[in-house]
């Protein structure tokens, strides 16, 4: 009894007369390696340090996301803004990654390579990751692919998708006629059709791999070869792109028991398990001894100030109804440990909010274990971070919840009067709420951001609380510094005039941002204090 | 077991129908005599040849369980469906058939494993591999025939089937590429084409679709006239074009006289439809009426009728193309270039079942089967002769038992031993070929077989390259 597995020849192996077998076709390794946009046909076979693997993946992960967000927030771009963000992009997160700082092209491709592949494998474990990869990938491919002139098409499509070949001119004299015939019977343009006499490039594919433009006898049909003008050709070449990495994935997914021998399931599959999951910020681990002043008293006033609408929301819930049920208590909890409110704090701070409720022994009882517990000082004494706004936009509560995320859980109306108590912009309050009927959770509470600081638009999306918080409270400390820095300035040459002595601004919280009013003046200005500024 | 019982779609036509005289048998002879047909006249070898497709040979790249992997679909006597057979090469088969004289053999796709073996590979069971197949039936023509209609045919409604044969031979060949094309008269009221190039049957059936609906122009009725298909900006489709000159020809010569569709009558009253304007249509009913047509004797009076037809709409063209400067109203000269093409191909452009091409698991009749209405048999046709078959003149399984005795009689050449040796022996033990039988059978070798064995060869070799291509360079897939 014989089984046939599924490496069936399928039809795209059997061009009839393509020619190039299997054996031709992994020759071409080098040529394939030139151009810098890939059908990403065949993985890369090297060895690398698991920290490149992490650090390639987690780059790409970050153009994707970054031309995701940035293609949602202006849906109006054109083909070059877009491509301009997309250089750009890949020159902040993958360039110098290496540590090659001079535009290599061999890395860039090697790297783009590499890259893609991991991410495949963190991505192709469901099918709502999949289907997210693939349309970032796909579109990234159709902008690529579409600013390409006619040379480039060529060589692309000679060094990656054989199967198009071009077709020569003496070809292309007897079947011009016909070609015409079939564009006039599917009722194109006559600027179509003129554009196709003029280009004269043509190209011709076995027919087996459009059999859509076959069905509809949209295409010339001859021995086998379906004739397609260079137009007709991207969206042809997208598709097949689509489809390699579609199944690309798909393989992947199905055999992910086998992508991992038993040894990698400590070291590798876990750290590829959390890609998906991972904060693309920076850490935020800084914050707490940046912004030391945290402390139960001037909380209020911080959250009015600094905290995204999620924590705000809960602060505001909690004091108004003294009581918070554990979800809320753990994600705000988490976030104002993260924010570096030490545990004795957190334990005065919950403890009389509770207080007019909960009796002190009860709240000993019931609450202050956890409290304990989150601050690593109980049970296997685990250091937990905060939450990320992926994670909390996907908690779950019932009535009386209050935790997750504002724009995903309150409806408008309640939403509109929590951004203005916090004084957003009227503007900025419409586009959030907009944002946050789209989906857009994380982008809305970005927009909000922008109008209640009211600063031009934020270059790098939130994707935590905690990053918010540090942002707002940087750009209020800046803020503070400038102003205080022009007072300076104004307050008389009293501080400032030693010579070699940098003149601070008002006690500025530690040595962040610019220092505008430390003017090192050496010498004393003659006479002037320094005040006409 | 379900397999016993489960039903496929059976054509439901008057039973018991005779044809023309003497070339049809009563239903209860017909079976009767399978068991001496499937003894003495199925080609068995020759069938075995062909499924293989090379894989019966000691060949080192020889997959010998290829044939095993088909399914063949038993309708024994009393209508019940045995599916799901399967056999370890053409002996097997030719034992089983003769076993159980099956009243029609279907020859399904080659699945991933052994058909009697699917319950134990689950979702894994697919099919692999089938050869593409079309299937033309006179019965989708009724509403375009006058000669009669469900399981008739006749001379004068063959000529539909033979341009049809002729019209997709030529678009299989030129425009796919395709080679290896076997046309099979189906036994009552049409033909069967079996597509065997190795490129062919690995199609999927997204691809199988678009080469149906790549020949399909005819999408149903509308209004008591046709859809047609095309949208005709201009121009036509090259291929459309290469078919309605096909059609013309044959629409010329053959069909319109044949059927007599320009005779008063419904046939006609519909025909008239297509044209684009009432007045058009008077002139021409009023010039039919004249004596100088009603006179003519020198032609049949449907082609005098569509001459002046014809003329009639190239005048109007002529008058509204001069009307402004040559090119005319578009919205005017359009529809009239175009009703005389969508006449002919409403009328006569093959007309595929979809359902039959579209998906690789569709079973389909096996040629050399005798139909158990007709006691026909399904014999192979030769797309350049397609003009000369008669429908009424096909060998019967009484024609050629008939014909099988007195040979016997007659004396004639090497021994009358009754048993077709398993191997084909001598030709001289293969009574069949004292029959008719062996033309049908030339023509199954001369139009498919024979090209195919080299192909097969050439499949072979290439694997072998493959296979050393990869041991050479070391890769595990």
């Amino acid at each position: 009894m014989q089984v046939l597995t599924s490496g069936k020849v399928g039809p795209a192996g059997f061009t009839p007369l393509a020619g190039a077998g299997a054996a031709a076709k992994a020759s071409k390794d080098g040529d394939r390696m030139l151009t810098d946009l890939s059908m990403y046909t065949y993985p890369p076979s090297e060895n690398i340090t698991l920290e490149e693997f992490e650090r390639l993946a987690l780059a790409r992960l970050s153009v994707l996301k970054d031309m995701e967000a940035f293609k949602l927030r202006h849906p109006n771009k054109s083909e070059k803004e877009l491509m301009d963000k997309l250089k750009q992009l890949k020159q902040k997160h993958m360039k110098g990654l290496a540590g090659v700082s001079a535009s290599n092209h061999e890395e860039e491709v090697r790297n783009d390579l590499i890259s893609h592949y991991v991410l495949r494998l963190a991505y192709c474990r469901t099918a709502e990751l999949r289907k997210w990869f693939l349309a970032q990938e796909c579109d990234m491919f159709r902008l690529k692919f579409g600013t390409y002139n006619p040379a480039e098409h060529e060589a692309f499509l000679a060094a990656h998708a054989p199967q198009y070949r071009p077709v020569a001119e003496k070809e292309l004299l007897e079947v011009m006629d016909d070609i015409v015939k079939v564009m006039k019977s599917n009722l194109e343009t006559k600027e179509t059709l003129m554009r196709a006499q003029q280009d004269k490039r043509f190209y011709k594919v076995s027919w087996t791999r459009v059999p859509e433009l076959v069905a509809q006898r949209k295409v010339l049909l001859r021995g086998g070869w379906a004739y397609v003008s260079r137009d007709a050709l991207a969206p042809l070449v997208v598709a097949e792109f689509r489809a390699g990495v579609s199944k690309g994935l798909s393989d992947m997914a199905r055999r992910w028991r086998q992508m991992f021998p038993v040894e990698e399931e400590q070291r590798l599959q876990p750290l590829v398990a959390s890609l998906t999951s991972r904060s693309l910020t920076a850490d935020y681990s800084g914050v707490t001894t940046k912004y030391g002043d945290v402390s139960a008293a001037n909380l209020h006033h911080l959250a009015v100030r600094h905290f995204p609408l999620c924590m705000s929301h809960l602060m505001g819930t909690l004091h108004s109804e003294r009581h918070l049920r554990h979800g809320g208590r753990q994600q705000l909890g988490l976030f104002l440990k993260a924010i570096g409110l030490p545990m004795e704090e957190a334990l005065l701070f919950w403890r009389s909010e509770f207080a007019p409720r909960t009796p002190s022994d009860q709240f000993d009882k019931q609450y202050a274990y956890n409290i304990r517990h989150n601050y690593g000082r109980e049970g296997k004494r685990t250091d937990y971070t905060a939450h990320n706004c992926t994670t909390i936009v996907g908690f779950s509560g019932g009535l009386g919840d209050h935790h997750g995320c504002p724009y995903r859980r309150l409806d408008e109306t309640s939403l509109r009067a929590a951004l203005s108590r916090l004084h957003c912009d009227d503007g900025k309050v419409e586009e959030a709420v907009s944002k946050a009927r789209d989906g857009h959770y994380q982008l809305a509470c970005a927009a909000a951001f922008e109008g209640i600081h009211r600063v031009p638009e934020l270059d790098v999306g939130i994707s935590a609380p905690l990053q918010y918080y540090a942002e707002s409270r940087r750009i209020c400390t800046e803020r503070d510094l400038t102003s205080a820095g022009t007072m300076a300035a104004t307050g008389g040459a009293a501080e400032g005039t030693d010579i070699g002595e940098q003149p601070g601004g008002t006690a500025g919280a530690g040595g962040v941002g610019d220092q505008p009013g430390g003017r090192g003046i050496k010498r004393p200005a003659s006479g002037l204090p320094g005040s006409l500024r | 077991m379900a397999d016993v019982n489960k039903r496929q779609k059976i054509d439901q036509d008057s039973g018991g129908e005779v044809g023309p005289l003497g070339s049809a048998e009563p239903e209860i002879y017909v079976q009767e005599a399978m068991p001496s047909y499937y003894a003495k006249l199925f080609p068995h070898q020759h069938m075995a040849k062909w499924l293989a497709y090379g894989n019966d040979g000691k060949h080192a790249q020889a997959d010998s369980h290829f044939f095993n992997r088909r399914e063949f679909c038993f309708t024994l006597d009393g209508d019940i469906f045995v599916r799901y057979q399967a056999f370890k090469d053409g002996t097997a088969l030719q034992e089983a058939i003769q076993r159980r004289c099956p009243a029609k053999i279907d020859i399904g796709p080659v699945y991933t494993a052994n058909p009697q073996d699917r319950h134990k590979f689950g979702a894994s069971f697919q099919p692999t591999e089938r050869e593409l197949v079309f299937d033309i039936d006179l019965t989708d023509y009724d509403d375009v025939r006058t000669c009669g209609s469900g399981g008739h045919i006749c001379g004068k409604c063959w000529p539909l089937m033979a341009v049809a044969v002729k019209i997709i031979d030529a678009g299989l060949r030129n425009d796919f590429g395709f080679k290896h094309i076997l046309w099979v008269y189906s036994g009552r009221r049409g033909v069967h084409c079996w597509v065997c190039d190795p490129s062919a049957r690995q199609l999927t059936d997204e691809q199988r679709a678009a080469v149906a609906n790549w020949f399909a122009l005819y999408k149903g009725h509308e209004e008591g006239k046709a859809r047609i298909a095309f949208l005709g900006g201009g121009a036509m489709h090259p291929a459309v074009d290469r078919a309605v000159e096909v059609l013309h020809t044959a629409w010329v010569e053959t069909i319109l006289p044949a059927q007599r569709l320009l005779e008063d009558g419904p046939k006609c009253e519909a025909l008239l439809r297509y044209l684009p304007e009432q007045t058009l249509v008077e002139n021409i009913k009023k010039k039919w009426a004249s004596r100088s047509v009603i006179s003519r004797t020198d032609q049949d009076i449907n082609l005098v009728r569509w001459g002046v037809l014809e003329a009639e709409v190239n005048s109007r063209l002529t008058e509204e193309r001069s009307r402004s400067k040559g090119a005319g109203s578009y919205k005017v000269v359009g529809p009239l270039e175009r009703c005389i093409p969508e006449i002919i191909i409403a009328h006569a452009y093959p007309r595929l079942d979809m359902e039959v091409s579209k998906k690789m698991n569709h079973l389909l009749k096996a040629p050399f089967c005798v139909h158990p209405k007709t006691g026909k048999v399904c014999v192979p046709l030769d797309p350049t002769r397609v003009d000369e078959f008669d429908p009424d003149d096909v060998p019967t399984v009484g024609s050629l038992l008939r014909e099988l005795a007195a040979a016997k009689n007659g004396g004639g050449k090497g021994d009358s031993s009754a048993v077709v040796e398993a191997d084909g022996g001598g030709r001289k033990a293969e009574p069949w070929r004292e029959t008719k039988m062996a033309n049908a059978v030339q023509i199954f070798e001369r139009c498919l077989l024979d090209d195919l064995v080299i192909t097969n060869r050439d499949e072979l070799t290439e694997r072998t390259r493959v296979a050393v291509a990869i041991g050479q360079l070391n890769l595990d897939f």
